[in-house]
C-alpha cells in the first residue's frame, strides 16, 4: 500500500492518453458520441472483455410480497388466503387486474412495463424462490441472503458478489473501480470485492475544501493514508481512484435515452447506474437498495403503498433497460428481498414475515419470458409452516447460473462455500 | 421492522439548514467550552518524546465516556481521579450542567411538548419537532457535561430504534426520548424496556396499535425479543413470537378517535386476546387482561440471553467489537445479579483493567464531528456544514429507519472516509470557517515542528504517528502563510487516521 500512490497516479495518466487515441476509434456511431456530452473525458478502462455482463443487484429491503408481484391468479387458494388484498385474475373486470404472463401466473398491473420486457422475452421471474431454511428476522434473512450462505450463524464476513469479484480476474484489467454500492454503507453483498466503494451520490463524489486549497489538501490527505498500514487505508485508496473516475463523468447532463427516469431514489440510482456503465469505466457490480417493503399493515396492494412501490421499481427498471439496451453494454439485473410474505393476509390488511418469493432477472442475455421454478401451491396443507409459500428453488441457483454464464465465473459453487450445495441450472441462459 | 415509512410520501426529508438555524438560538455556556489554562503541559518531553505515564487511562476513559475527548477534560479528570470521575458520570444529576437543559429546554421547546401538542402545532408541517430533537441531540453531545449519559442514551436510542422522520413520530419520538430514553438510561433494564414497550412511539413504529385479538401483527413481538431482550438465537422459537404478539394484543395507543389522548399509551381490552398463552415455556394464563405485557417482560428480562444480549452490546459500544466471552460474562453475570441494573453493568464495563486493553473503536460520524468541535475548543459557527456533513455521512440521528439501530461497526462505517475529510477541509478555512477555535489554541507564530506538535498534544493526545506528521509537516512547509499553515495543520490533524479512532 505504501507506494501505491505515486506510481499508480503515473500510471493511470499514462493510461488516459491511450485511451483518448483508443476512444476514437471505438464502434460507437459518431452521432452517439456527439451527444453524449456527460461521457467521460477520457475513459480509463482498457477494452473491455466481452466475455460477461454487468452485475446490477438490486434487493427489496423489508420482505417483499411475491405473490403481489408476481400473481398465482390460476392458483384459488390464493384468492381464499387474501379476501381483501388479492390481485384480481387477468380476467377480471376490475382496473387493478393482473397483467397476465402465462395463464397462471401474472404481474401487478403496476409492472406494466415489465409486463412488455416479459414478453420480449427479456424478464425471468423465478417464482417460490428463497433460502433453503425460513429465517423470518429480517437482519438475519438478509445478511445471510447477501453472505450467500443457507444456514446461521454464518461464518462467512464477505458477499456474494465481493467473493465473486474475488475469485475473477477484473473485467477491464486496469479498472480503478470494479465494484459500487448505491449507498453510504456498503451493502454486504459487496463486502470482499476488490475495488469496491459506497457512493451515496455518484454526481457530487469530492473533496470539498475551500478554492485554491483543493489540490494541496487532496495531495497531502492522499499522502495521509497512503503511508499508514491502517485498515482505513485501502478504503480511502479506493476513495481517491473513485473520485477521479467520477470527477469524468458529468452525470448532470446524463440523459437517458428512453424518457425520463422516475423522479424517486431508486430512479436516481439506476440513471446514474447507467451513466456508470456506459461510460465503460470497468465496473461490473453495482448495488442498489430500496426499502419499504415491510407491508404489515394497509399494505395496499392495490392502490396503496405497495401498488406505488411496485410502480416506482417497475418504472425504474423499465426505463433503465431500455436505456441501456439501445447502447452496447451488456449487463443482467437480479432483484431479490430476504423473504416474501404470509400467503395468509393479516388483520391490518397487510401481510406478516413468511417465506417464499419471487425474484426477478432481466436482461438481453436470458431467456425470459417464462416463469421458472416448481409451484408449490398454496392449499393449507402445502403452505410452508401452515401459512407461508414453500421454497422450491434455492436463490443460489439464480445466482450461481448467472455467475457462470453471465458473470464468467468459472467456478460458481466456490463463491457459495457450501459443500451441501449443487449447481442445478435452472436454463435461465 | 416497520411498514409506515413504506412509499416515502409521508416521511420528512432531513433539512439540514433548517436544523442549522435552530442550533443557532443555542449559545452554549462559556463555562462548557472553555480551553485548558495552559498551553504547558503538553505530554512531550523537551526532546520531544511523549511521556505520559499513567495519564494513559484517565486518556482512554475520557476517550470511552464521551463525545470527544480534550485536554481539558483530561486535566479535569486527572485532578479528581478517574475513579470519581465515573462515579459522578454514573449520577449525573450530580453533574454541574451550567444551565445546559434549562437552554435547551427554550431554544428547542418541542422537546418538552406532549404527543397531543404537538400533533396539533405541527399537523401539517412536522419538521420544527424533527429538527429541534435532532438539534437538542447534538447540543448535549457536544456540550453537556454529563458526557457518558449521553452515550448512554445513544446506546439506548440505537437499541430502541425508532424513526423519528417516520409516520408519526415526529409527534411521539420527542416523547419517547425524553420519558423513555433519557429518563431510563443508566436504571433498571426492566424499567426501561416498560417503558419502551409502552412508548406509543415503539407502538406506532412497529405497528403494534394494528396488534388485534383474532388478527395479531406480529411486528413489535419479534423485534421486542430478537433486538431489545433476548437477541437472535436467543432461544425463542416462532411459535413465541405468536405468543408475544397474543399478550400484546390491543397493547396501543390513543389516535383520538378510541377514547384515549392522542399519544398516550393505551389497553383497548375489547381487542385482548384474553386466552392463555405460553412464552418460552412458562405459562401465561388466561383472563391476565392488561397484566400479560408485564408477564412477557418479566420473563424475557429475566432471561439469560438477554443478560448476554444487554451485556454483549454494553461492551460492544464502551469496550469494543466482539467482546471476549470471559468479558460478555462478566458483565452478563453483573446483570442477573443486580437485577438489570445498567448502572452496575457500565461500572463492570468500564472497570480500568478491562479498559486498558480494549481495542481501538473507529468514531461513528456524529462521534467524529463533535470530537473535532470538542477537541479544538471552538466555536462552531457554520451549522450548515456540521449537519449536512452529518448527512452526508449518512448518521441524522433518530433517522436510521430499520429497527436495529445505526451500526456501530468499523466495516460499515469505514467505508466512506470522504466527507469526514470534507469536514476537516472546511473545518478552518480562512473564508468561513466552520469551526472557529479559541484563538489560544492557534499556535501561529511558532515553528512548523512545535505548532505540529501542538495539534497532535490538542487532538490526539500525542498519538501522532510519524505517517501523519511527515506530511502535516510537509504540507505546513508548502503552505504560503503562517496564518494558513497553523490552520491547515489543525485539518489535517482531524482528518488523520488516527483521529478517526477512540
Amino acid at each position: 500500500m505504501a507506494t501505491r500512490g505515486c506510481n499508480e497516479c503515473r500510471e493511470a495518466d499514462r493510461r488516459r492518453t491511450t485511451d483518448l487515441s483508443r476512444r476514437r476509434f471505438l464502434g460507437w456511431s459518431s452521432a452517439a458520441l456527439a451527444s453524449a456530452t456527460w461521457l467521460p473525458r477520457v475513459a480509463r478502462a482498457e477494452a473491455e472483455s466481452s466475455d460477461r455482463d454487468v452485475l446490477v443487484s438490486i434487493f427489496l429491503r423489508g420482505g417483499a410480497d411475491g405473490l403481489s408481484l408476481c400473481v398465482p391468479h390460476g392458483d384459488r387458494d390464493y384468492y381464499r388466503h387474501r379476501p381483501t388484498l388479492a390481485v384480481p385474475s387477468p380476467e377480471a373486470s376490475s382496473v387493478h387486474r393482473a397483467l397476465d404472463l402465462d395463464g397462471f401466473f401474472g404481474l401487478s398491473p403496476a409492472l406494466t412495463q415489465l409486463h412488455e420486457l416479459y414478453r420480449d422475452a427479456s424478464l425471468a421471474i423465478v417464482h417460490a424462490c428463497g433460502q433453503t431454511r425460513a429465517n423470518r428476522s429480517h437482519f438475519a434473512a438478509m445478511h445471510l441472503m447477501e453472505v450467500g450462505h443457507a444456514t446461521p450463524p454464518s461464518s462467512l464476513l464477505t458477499g456474494w458478489i465481493g467473493r465473486h469479484l474475488q475469485n475473477t480476474t477484473p473485467r477491464s484489467p486496469n479498472a480503478l473501480l470494479r465494484a459500487l454500492g448505491m449507498g453510504y454503507g456498503l451493502q454486504r453483498s459487496l463486502v470482499g470485492a476488490p475495488r469496491s466503494a459506497p457512493v451515496a451520490d455518484p454526481e457530487s463524489f469530492d473533496l470539498r475544501a475551500p478554492a485554491g486549497r483543493r489540490a494541496a489538501l487532496k495531495e497531502s490527505l492522499r499522502e495521509l493514508y497512503a503511508q499508514t498500514s491502517d485498515p482505513l487505508a485501502t478504503s480511502m485508496g479506493t476513495t481517491w481512484d473513485t473520485v477521479e473516475l467520477l470527477q469524468d463523468i458529468d452525470f448532470s447532463s446524463y440523459r437517458s435515452t428512453s424518457g425520463p427516469y422516475p423522479d424517486s431514489e431508486l430512479g436516481r440510482a439506476l440513471e446514474s447506474s447507467a451513466a456508470l456503465i456506459k461510460s465503460e469505466i470497468g465496473i461490473e457490480a453495482i448495488a442498489v437498495d430500496t426499502g419499504g417493503w415491510d407491508t404489515h399493515d394497509e399494505q395496499g396492494t392495490q392502490d396503496g403503498v405497495l401498488d406505488s412501490l411496485l410502480k416506482d421499481l417497475g418504472d425504474s427498471l423499465g426505463v433503465f433497460y431500455r436505456d441501456l439496451a439501445k447502447s452496447p453494454a451488456r449487463f443482467t439485473v437480479v432483484v431479490m428481498s430476504e423473504f416474501g410474505r404470509n400467503a395468509v393476509e393479516n388483520g391490518s390488511l397487510g401481510t406478516d414475515h413468511g417465506y417464499g418469493s419471487a425474484m426477478m432477472v432481466l436482461g438481453s442475455n436470458i431467456r425470459g419470458g417464462r416463469v421458472f421454478g416448481e409451484w408449490p401451491g398454496l392449499a393449507r396443507e402445502q403452505l410452508f409452516d401452515g401459512q407461508d409459500l414453500a421454497v422450491t428453488t434455492d436463490y443460489r441457483q439464480v445466482l450461481a447460473e448467472l455467475l457462470e454464464h453471465r458473470f464468467a465465473n468459472p467456478d460458481p459453487t466456490a463463491v457459495f462455500d457450501d459443500p451441501s450445495f449443487v449447481a442445478s441450472p435452472l436454463g435461465l441462459v | 421492522m416497520n411498514a409506515r415509512a413504506s412509499g416515502g410520501a409521508e416521511r420528512q426529508p432531513f433539512d439540514p439548514q433548517r436544523a442549522a438555524r435552530s442550533l443557532h438560538r443555542l449559545s452554549p455556556p462559556r463555562a462548557l467550552t472553555r480551553p485548558p489554562n495552559s498551553t504547558a503541559r503538553s505530554p512531550f518531553a523537551d526532546d520531544g518524546r511523549t511521556r505520559f505515564g499513567s495519564r494513559v487511562l484517565e486518556h482512554r476513559i475520557v476517550q470511552r465516556t464521551t463525545f470527544g475527548w480534550s485536554l481539558a477534560l483530561q486535566e479535569e479528570v486527572e485532578r479528581v481521579g478517574h475513579q470519581s470521575y465515573l462515579d459522578r458520570q454514573l449520577a449525573p444529576e450530580t453533574v454541574d450542567d451550567f444551565g445546559l437543559e434549562a437552554l435547551i429546554a427554550e431554544a428547542f421547546p418541542t422537546t418538552r411538548q406532549s404527543a397531543l401538542e404537538l400533533a396539533i402545532a405541527y399537523n401539517r408541517d412536522p419538521t420544527q419537532p424533527v429538527v429541534e430533537l435532532v438539534a437538542a441531540r447534538i447540543v448535549r453531545a457536544l456540550y453537556s457535561p454529563r458526557q457518558l449519559l449521553e452515550r448512554v442514551v445513544d446506546l439506548w436510542t440505537d437499541h430502541f430504534n425508532i424513526d423519528l422522520a417516520d409516520g408519526l413520530g415526529p409527534f411521539l419520538k420527542p416523547v419517547d426520548d425524553r420519558t423513555v430514553i433519557r429518563r431510563h438510561a443508566l436504571g433498571r433494564f426492566r424499567d426501561l424496556l416498560g417503558a419502551s414497550a409502552s412508548s406509543p412511539a415503539m407502538l406506532a413504529y412497529l405497528t403494534n396499535d394494528s396488534n388485534v385479538k383474532g388478527h395479531p401483527n406480529e411486528n413489535y413481538a419479534r423485534e421486542l425479543m430478537e433486538l431489545h431482550t433476548l437477541g437472535e438465537g436467543g432461544g425463542y422459537t416462532e411459535e413465541d413470537v405468536k405468543e408475544v404478539a397474543r399478550c400484546f394484543t390491543g397493547w396501543t395507543f390513543g389516535t383520538g378517535e378510541n377514547g384515549a389522548e392522542f399519544g398516550r399509551h393505551t389497553f383497548v381490552a375489547r381487542d385482548h386476546d384474553n386466552d392463555r398463552k405460553s412464552v418460552l415455556g412458562t405459562e401465561i394464563p388466561a383472563g391476565g387482561g392488561r397484566e400479560d405485557v408485564a408477564r412477557v417482560l418479566d420473563i424475557l428480562s429475566r432471561h439469560p440471553s438477554t443478560a448476554r444480549f444487554i451485556a454483549e452490546k454494553i461492551l460492544h459500544t464502551f469496550w469494543g467489537e466482539e467482546p471476549p466471552a470471559r468479558i460478555v460474562k462478566r458483565v452478563a453475570e453483573r446483570f442477573a445479579t443486580s437485577g438489570g441494573d445498567v448502572e452496575a453493568c457500565l461500572r463492570e464495563a468500564l472497570s480500568w483493567h478491562l479498559l486498558v486493553e480494549a481495542p481501538l473503536k473507529l468514531k461513528r460520524p456524529l462521534h467524529y464531528l463533535t470530537s473535532a468541535v470538542r477537541g479544538t475548543f471552538a466555536e462552531l459557527t457554520d451549522f450548515n456544514v456540521f449537519f449536512s456533513s452529518l448527512d452526508a455521512l449518512g448518521h441524522v440521528p433518530f433517522f436510521w429507519h430499520p429497527p436495529n439501530g445505526y451500526p456501530d461497526t468499523e466495516g460499515y462505517w469505514s467505508g466512506l472516509l470522504l466527507p469526514r475529510l470534507d469536514f476537516a477541509a472546511l473545518a478552518f478555512a480562512e473564508l468561513e470557517p466552520v469551526l472557529t477555535p479559541d484563538p489560544s489554541v492557534f499556535a501561529e507564530s511558532a515553528s512548523i515542528t512545535a505548532r505540529t506538535r501542538w495539534a497532535d498534544t490538542l487532538l490526539l493526545f500525542g498519538g501522532m504517528t510519524a505517517g501523519t506528521r511527515t506530511p502535516i509537516e510537509r504540507h505546513a512547509a508548502a503552505t504560503p502563510s503562517r496564518r494558513l499553515a497553523a490552520r491547515e495543520t489543525l485539518a489535517l490533524t482531524l482528518a488523520s487516521p488516527e483521529f478517526q479512532y477512540y
